[in-house]
C-alpha cells in the first residue's frame, strides 16, 4: 500500500486474448528484477475491488485488452484523463463498474492515483478458451519492454535478470503441473 | 402496448438483456436473456481435479472466491474427504469476509442510486440529516459537520458541471421519492462505504494470500500454515490484525448499512408490493462447523409458494433432496436438447437461433428444482433461516421489520419481504447475521489453534474408475453448485450452476417463467425512456452475468442502452 508505483494486469485468463494483462505480468516477472517499491500483480477481473489496489499508489500502470478499432495485437495507450472522460451508461448487471467509474469514485474521496496509464492491446478473440493469439502474444513481450522504459523514465532502477526464469503462464500449462504443487496447492501466481 | 428493451451494446461488457412489454403503464410480460455464450466449464475437461478451483475462480472477478470454494468442495465430496477444523474455519472466515464486502458494495455502489437522488443533496438540511441518522445509531460518521462536508463536496461536483461516477443515474425521475435529508445521509454513507468495503477485502487477502483470486485453498483443506508462535504462519499477531479489521466492518454493517436499508425502505413502502417473483426459494446450508459437513451455522432448504409452512431443510451436501433435485432445461436456451438434465449429465452443445419470444432467446439454461423455478440469494437464505427458527436470523429480521416500522410509522410483518425491497432488506439482515458469525468463527479458530490442533490439510487420493461430487456454497448472490465427474483422476464433466442462472432463468419446457421474468410483472413504468423501475427489480437480485470479460472500451459506449419499440 505504501509503494509509489504499481503495475496491474487485468483480464480473464479463460477468454483467450483477454489474458493479455496477466500475460504481461508474467513476462515482467520472468525477465526483469522488480524493485521492492514497485508492486507488480495480476488482478484478474476485479470489479470495484480494483479501488482497494489502486488506493495509496501515486502512479499506476494498468495493462488490459482494449476494444478499439484496429488489427489484433496493435498496442494502444490512454492516460487517466481519457479514461474518465467518457460518461458511463446505465448498468444492467451491476457488476461492471467501468475503470473510468472506479477512478472517478476514488477521486470523490481523494484517494485515487494521480497518474494512470493504460497499456492495451487489441485482441483477436475474447471467446472462452485458453491461450493468446500470436499477435497478442508478441504484443505482450513488446509492451513489457515499454513498461520497463516508462518506469525507468520515472527514475526507477530496473535491471534485466541475468538468467531469465521460465515465463509461467499457469493457465496455459495443460495439466499435471506437479512441479508447482508444493506445500498444499501453492501455484506460481502466488508470489 | 409497447415494448422496452434494455440491452447491452458493447461487444463484451454486458451480458444481460431484459425485454418488457408495457400495458397501461405497467409490465405485462417480461423476458430475461443472456447475450453471451459461456460454456467456460469445458476448459476444465481433462484437467487435474486438484487444480480445478484455480481455473473456476477465474470465471469471474467479482465472485472469485466463491468458485474456488464450490470447486474444492465438489472434489472433496466425490472423494468423501474430511476437512480439518482449522481449514473449515479459515474458509468460513474468507466466505464471510467476502460476503460482507460484496453486500456493502452491492447496496451502496451498485444499487443505492436506484433509490437515492444525488441531485437532491444540495437541498438537504445537514442538521436534520444528522438528526435522522443519530436517531438510528451511534455511528460517529453521522455528525452535522460530516453531513455538511459531504454536501459541500457534492455541491462542488455539481457546480463543476460534472457528476463524475454519478453521471449514469436517472436523476429527477418521478419514481425518486426520498426527502433531501435521507438522500444526503445515504450519499454520506456511500462515500464512507468506499473505505469500509476494503476492510473485509483485506481480511480475504490476509487469509487467502491475495484478492481477487485467493491462493490458499486446496482440495483437502487450506495451505495456510497455522501456528500461534511462528512468524511465517497464521500466528496470533496476524489473527489479531484480522480481528481489528473485522471489528471495523462489523460496526459498519450493524450501525450504518443495516439502518440505511431500513430507512430507504421505509420511504418506498409501495415497493414492498412489487417484485415478488416466483415465490419459491432455494438456499443451501453453509459455514460448516465440523470436519464432515454435517453441522452448519447458516441453515438452508426450500420454501414453496411463499409459505413458511412448506420449509424443507437441506441437511448437507450428501442430502439426496438437493443432489437429485436439480435439473437444467434448454427448451428456451440456445443449446441442443430441451428437457431437464441433471448437472452430472449436463450437455453444453450450442444451437443459436434468432431471438424468438416463444422459442429460444437466451444463453442461460433454465435450472429447476424438482421441476419448479426457484429464487436464490439473500432473500431465499434469510427466509429459510427464518423458517428454520435460526436465532440470529430471527433477531436481525425482527429488528429490520421494527426499524422500518418505526420510521414508516406503521407495523410491517415478514410478508413484506416477498418483494423488490425485501431483497435489499434480506441482504442487510444476512450481512448482520454474518457479521456476528465472523467474530464467532474467528474465536473458534483461535480456540482450536491454542488447544494445539494445527492440522490444515488431508491429502486427496483418487480412486480408479468414475466418481461424482457436488460442492455447494451459499454465495453472496445465492446458491452456487459445482458438479464434477472424475474418471481415473481426471475431470470428465464439470457443470457450474451459478446463482444468476437460477434467477435469470428463461422459461422452461412447460412455459413457466423464471424469477426475474416473474418479478417484473405488474411493476409500474412511469417513463418508458428511463425504465428505472425495471432496474430496481433486477438490481435487487444482484445479478452477475459477467463471468467476466474486462476489455476496456475507449469509446466509452454505454454499458446498456434502452430502446422503446
Amino acid at each position: 500500500m505504501s509503494s509509489r508505483f504499481a503495475v496491474f494486469g487485468l483480464g480473464n485468463v479463460l477468454l483467450h486474448d483477454d489474458a493479455f494483462g496477466p500475460q504481461v505480468i508474467s513476462e515482467l516477472r520472468s525477465q526483469w528484477l522488480i524493485p521492492d517499491d514497485v508492486v507488480v500483480e495480476d488482478l484478474g477481473t476485479p470489479g470495484l475491488e480494483l479501488s482497494t489496489h489502486l488506493a495509496g499508489h501515486r502512479r499506476v500502470i494498468l495493462v488490459d485488452a482494449v476494444a478499439a478499432d484496429g488489427s489484433p495485437g496493435t498496442l494502444v495507450s490512454y492516460d487517466k484523463e481519457t479514461i474518465v472522460r467518457h460518461p458511463t451508461g446505465i448498468r444492467l448487471g451491476p457488476h461492471d463498474p467501468s475503470l473510468g467509474e472506479t477512478l472517478l469514485t476514488m477521486d470523490l474521496v481523494d484517494d485515487g492515483p494521480r497518474e494512470v496509464v493504460l497499456f492495451g492491446a487489441i485482441p483477436a478473440s475474447t471467446e472462452p478458451g485458453i491461450g493468446l493469439s500470436d499477435e497478442v502474444r508478441s504484443a505482450a513481450t513488446q509492451v513489457a519492454d515499454d513498461i520497463v522504459q516508462w518506469l525507468r523514465d520515472q527514475g526507477i532502477a530496473i535491471a534485466p535478470r541475468e538468467s531469465p526464469v521460465p515465463r509461467i503462464a499457469w493457465w496455459e500449462t495443460p495439466t499435471e503441473f506437479e512441479a508447482f504443487r508444493v506445500a498444499g496447492n501453492q501455484l506460481p501466481d502466488s508470489h | 402496448m409497447s415494448r422496452v428493451v434494455v440491452d447491452p451494446v458493447t461487444r463484451i461488457e454486458g451480458h444481460l438483456r431484459i425485454d418488457v412489454q408495457v400495458d397501461g403503464g405497467q409490465v405485462s410480460k417480461a423476458w430475461a436473456a443472456s447475450t453471451m455464450w459461456r460454456g467456460i466449464e469445458r476448459i476444465l475437461v481433462g484437467r487435474d481435479p486438484r487444480d480445478a478451483w484455480v481455473f473456476t475462480q477465474r470465471f469471474c472477478g467479482v465472485c472469485t472466491t466463491v468458485h474456488a470454494m464450490a470447486s474444492v468442495r465438489a472434489v472433496e465430496d466425490a472423494l468423501n474427504l474430511e476437512i480439518p477444523l482449522n481449514a473449515q474455519h479459515i474458509r468460513n472466515m474468507i466466505i464471510i469476509a467476502h460476503a460482507l464486502h460484496d453486500h456493502i458494495v452491492h447496496f451502496y455502489h451498485l444499487s443505492a442510486l436506484d433509490w437515492v437522488d444525488v441531485t437532491q443533496v444540495p437541498n438537504a438540511d445537514p442538521g436534520k440529516a444528522s438528526a435522522i441518522a443519530e436517531s438510528l445509531s451511534p455511528w460517529e460518521g453521522n455528525s452535522k459537520l460530516e453531513m455538511k462536508r459531504v454536501q459541500d463536496r457534492i455541491n462542488n461536483f455539481i457546480a463543476g458541471g460534472q457528476l463524475g461516477p454519478f453521471a449514469q443515474g436517472y436523476w429527477g425521475h418521478p419514481a425518486m421519492k426520498l426527502p433531501p435529508e435521507v438522500n444526503l445521509l445515504a450519499v454520506s454513507h456511500y462515500l464512507q462505504a468506499l473505505e469500509f468495503q476494503r476492510y473485509p477485502n483485506q481480511v480475504v487477502a490476509m487469509l487467502g494470500g491475495k484478492t481477487p483470486h485467493i491462493q490458499n485453498v486446496a482440495v483437502g483443506g487450506v495451505s495456510t500454515a497455522v501456528n500461534p508462535d511462528s512468524m511465517g504462519a497464521l500466528n496470533i499477531d496476524r489473527l489479531f490484525q484480522i480481528k481489528t479489521l473485522l471489528d471495523k466492518v462489523v460496526r459498519f454493517i450493524q450501525e450504518v448499512y443495516f439502518n440505511d436499508v431500513c430507512a430507504v425502505a421505509a420511504f418506498y413502502p409501495e415497493w414492498f408490493g412489487y417484485g415478488a417473483g416466483v415465490k419459491n426459494f432455494l438456499s443451501v446450508p453453509d459455514l460448516p462447523t465440523d470436519t464432515t459437513n454435517t453441522k452448519f451455522d447458516f441453515p438452508g432448504g426450500t420454501i414453496r409458494n411463499a409459505d413458511f409452512g412448506t420449509y424443507k431443510p437441506i441437511t448437507g451436501p450428501k442430502d439426496e433432496y438437493f443432489r437429485k433435485g436439480v435439473t437444467e432445461d434448454s427448451t428456451h436456451a440456445y443449446y441442443k436438447g430441451s428437457g431437464g438434465l441433471h448437472p452430472w449429465k449436463g450437455e453444453t452443445e450450442p444451437e443459436y437461433t434468432e431471438w424468438k419470444d416463444d422459442g429460444k432467446y437466451s444463453w442461460v439454461k433454465a435450472p429447476r428444482f424438482e421441476g419448479a423455478p426457484m429464487e436464490v440469494g439473500p432473500l431465499a437464505n434469510v427466509l429459510c433461516g427464518f423458517a428454520a427458527g435460526d436465532p440470529l436470523v430471527k433477531k436481525w429480521a425482527t429488528r429490520a421489520l421494527e426499524t422500518v416500522g418505526a420510521i414508516a410509522k406503521k407495523k410491517v410483518g415478514p410478508e413484506v419481504l416477498f418483494s423488490t425491497l425485501g431483497r435489499h432488506a434480506a441482504r442487510a439482515i444476512r450481512a448482520a447475521v454474518l457479521s456476528e458469525l465472523a467474530l464467532k468463527h474467528w474465536q473458534s479458530l483461535v480456540d482450536n489453534i491454542t488447544k494445539g490442533d494445527l492440522a490444515i490439510y488431508n491429502p486427496p487420493t483418487f480412486p480408479k474408475g468414475e466418481v461424482e461430487g457436488v460442492g455447494f456454497h451459499e454465495a453472496p448472490r445465492g446458491t452456487l453448485s459445482h458438479w464434477v465427474v472424475i474418471d481415473n483422476g481426471k475431470i470428465k464433466n464439470y457443470q457450474a450452476v451459478v446463482p444468476t442462472t437460477w434467477n435469470a432463468s428463461p422459461r422452461d419446457d412447460k412455459g413457466v417463467a423464471g424469477p426475474y421474468e416473474t418479478a417484473l410483472l405488474r411493476n409500474p413504468i412511469a417513463d418508458q425512456e428511463r425504465p428505472l423501475e425495471v432496474l430496481r427489480t433486477i438490481h435487487s437480485f444482484d445479478p452477475c452475468m459477467a463471468c467476466a470479460c474486462h476489455v476496456f472500451d475507449p469509446n466509452g459506449n454505454q454499458t446498456a442502452k434502452v430502446k422503446v419499440v
